[in-house]
């Protein structure tokens, strides 16, 4: 998480990665970074690769230049692939496998299962990642980090990282998530859901997340209420 | 007739066409210029290269220069029906589909394709039960079209690679079945350095149409720089046309010749800056012309090193595809060889005359490698 907020570019400018999606390339055999799903080392190396075939001396930029570059060259990182790669290590964690192989043995087609097996990230989205084989329903008075939220009616996920706790009681909750909803400052966001209402759903409580006019961003949770919903993925829950 | 004779032939046949090709080149230049067939935007680059916007507006389609000069030349002097039918055929065959591509490519509009699942689901629920034959006919097509979508064809305004493939498919037919079928005995045995002749019977076939189809698309990857490929294919033909001196073959030394004297002009007119490229229309109607004449030649084992340059392209092309699709990581900055090296700060000028060198010390080492 921290690696994709502050993407090392040396000479101590550290660039916040910015968001990028590309479900078209990645039908068509692209790499996971062409398809918005790469590493931070993956998106550093594109970026500098895109430098020396554009003739850009990297060291010559600032931060908000290379940020800007990357914005230009269509560099970056989409929300399941974000979630997917800090899911990752968690998984391994948890199950002694990776996220991929974990999430492949729900699959039956064999296409499926193929590119499961070599192209992981690649292939990894937000349907696949909260499918009822892969993951189930978590109430919302009972989430725990590694939960993720499934917004704007399935298209987008948020992660949560980290949940605080009064005694027993869940008072906020912090998450993170790669969303283009911010204008320029797209891409990786943190932001923190305050209980404030212990009765109500999930749209109810105080979100300190803010859209570039200070409206909270929500994340589409208001607007496509059947699909939304939190979700545990069950190699994570094991 | 002495092999002394077969040169003095040929060196008059280079030279001739040659000078042909220096008559018509200013009418081919108006032509393409009136018909406004120009290099437009780089649809293929996901980065474009920088030094390439200066290359719009260039005519395209000049390998015609050669393939005209060649196939006329050839028509009215060199018109042998068991040794130049087929080779002029086969690189008019694919020329056709260059040039088709070419055009397409300026005045056509971009393709549409139907997904797999979009047929099979018309299939089961159209309308009218003709036409859920017809998507359920289709459907081997339609898959055999997705699988070169999925692995990275660019669906543009041309040709695309699934038409492209089964094309080319049939110019290798074509030259299988000529040496297999109509040269006689004698042909359907490969040559191999310091081991003699092996025959591989029917297995011919199946090399025979891999050979021009890798070839031909060699020599397509590797035209993307002014001069790369007009040069390279002089060094590459330069080898054959020693080959059919040393042979004594003379019908196949006037062919060489014609070809040489041509791509001589084409490349004088090709060096940076360009006066116009040769296009899908010379690159491959002269890579299946490359591989032809090696096949016929009987000196198919020394092809990768005629071609050494367009081989060392094609590779460069496939490794970086695995690089990506499987290892998911670029091997290379660009692929073909020729952009990453432009990518790395090597002006067009020291890579284009540096595969110029490589190939010939290649076709120097074939040639050497062809006597034994």
């Amino acid at each position: 998480m921290n690696a994709y907020e502050s993407l090392d570019f040396g000479l101590r400018r550290h660039v916040r990665c910015p968001y990028y999606m590309n479900a078209g390339v990645r039908k068509r055999a692209a790499s996971a970074v062409e398809s918005g799903k790469g590493s931070p080392e993956e998106i550093i190396k594109e970026v500098k690769s895109c430098a020396l075939i554009k003739k850009i001396d990297l060291a010559k930029l600032s931060g908000n230049e290379i940020r800007q570059l990357m914005v230009d060259e269509r560099i970056g990182i989409d929300c399941s692939g974000l979630v997917s790669h800090i899911l990752d290590p968690w998984v391994k964690e948890a199950s002694h496998t990776t996220l991929g192989q974990s999430l492949l043995r729900t699959q039956y087609s064999l296409k499926r299962k193929l590119l499961l097996h070599f192209r992981p990230f690649q292939n990894i989205d937000v349907t696949l990642l909260t499918s009822l084989e892969n993951a189930h329903g978590v109430l919302l008075t009972d989430i725990k980090p590694g939960d993720l939220i499934r917004t704007r009616g399935g298209k987008h996920v948020l992660l949560i990282y980290e949940v605080e706790k009064d005694q027993e009681r869940i008072i906020s909750f912090s998450f993170v998530h790669s969303s283009d909803r911010f204008g320029d400052n797209s891409g990786i966001q943190r932001g923190k859901v305050l209980f404030t209402n212990s009765r109500g759903e999930l749209h109810e409580q105080q979100w300190q997340e803010s859209l570039p006019d200070q409206k909270p961003a929500l994340e589409g949770w208001l607007e496509e209420r059947e699909k939304n919903g939190i979700f545990r993925l069950k190699c994570v829950a094991l | 007739m002495t092999s002394l004779n077969i040169i003095v032939i040929s060196l008059g046949y280079l030279i001739l066409a040659c000078v042909v090709a220096f008559a018509w080149a200013p009418l081919l230049t108006t032509i393409l210029y009136r018909w406004k067939i120009l290099r437009t935007g780089d649809h293929r680059f996901a980065i474009p290269l920088p030094g390439r916007q200066a290359k719009h507006g260039t005519p395209i389609m000049g390998g015609l220069l050669v393939v005209v000069t060649v196939a006329a030349l050839s028509f009215l002097f060199n018109w042998n029906q068991r040794f130049t039918w087929v080779p002029i055929g086969v690189m008019l065959l694919s020329s056709a589909l260059g040039g088709i591509d070419d055009i397409l490519n300026i005045y056509g509009s971009k393709r549409l394709m139907r997904s797999l699942e979009h047929t099979m689901t018309l299939a089961r629920v159209h309308r009218d039960w003709w036409m859920r034959w017809y998507y359920r006919l289709s459907i081997p097509w339609v898959a055999y079209k997705r699988f070169f979508f999925h692995m990275g064809s660019y669906p543009g305004k041309g040709i695309q690679a699934h038409e492209k493939i089964l094309f080319q498919f049939i110019a290798g037919a074509i030259t299988a079945w000529w040496i297999y079928a109509k040269l006689g005995p004698e042909w359907k045995a490969i040559w191999l350095p310091w081991s003699g002749e092996l025959s591989l019977g029917i297995l011919l076939v199946p090399l025979i149409i891999l050979t021009v189809m890798a070839t031909a698309n060699a020599v397509n990857i590797a035209d993307g720089l002014d001069g790369l490929a007009g040069g390279t294919l002089l060094t590459a033909f330069g080898g054959l046309l020693m080959l059919s001196w040393i042979q004594g073959n003379v019908a196949f030394a006037i062919l060489n010749a014609t070809v040489i004297g041509s791509l001589f002009t084409y490349t004088y007119f090709n060096i940076k800056p360009a006066r116009f490229q040769m296009g899908d229309v010379g690159s491959l109607g002269l890579g299946a012309l490359l591989a032809v004449m090696s096949i016929a030649q009987n000196r198919i084992a020394v092809l990768p090193l005629f071609g050494f340059i367009f081989f060392i392209e094609l590779a460069s092309v496939i490794i970086q595809s695995i690089g990506k699709r499987i290892l998911n990581k670029r091997i290379f900055i660009l692929a073909p060889l020729h952009h990453h090296f432009e990518a790395r700060g090597w002006s067009e000028e020291k890579i284009v005359m540096r595969a110029w060198v490589l190939n010939a010390i290649a076709v120097m080492i074939g040639i050497w490698v062809a006597l034994h």
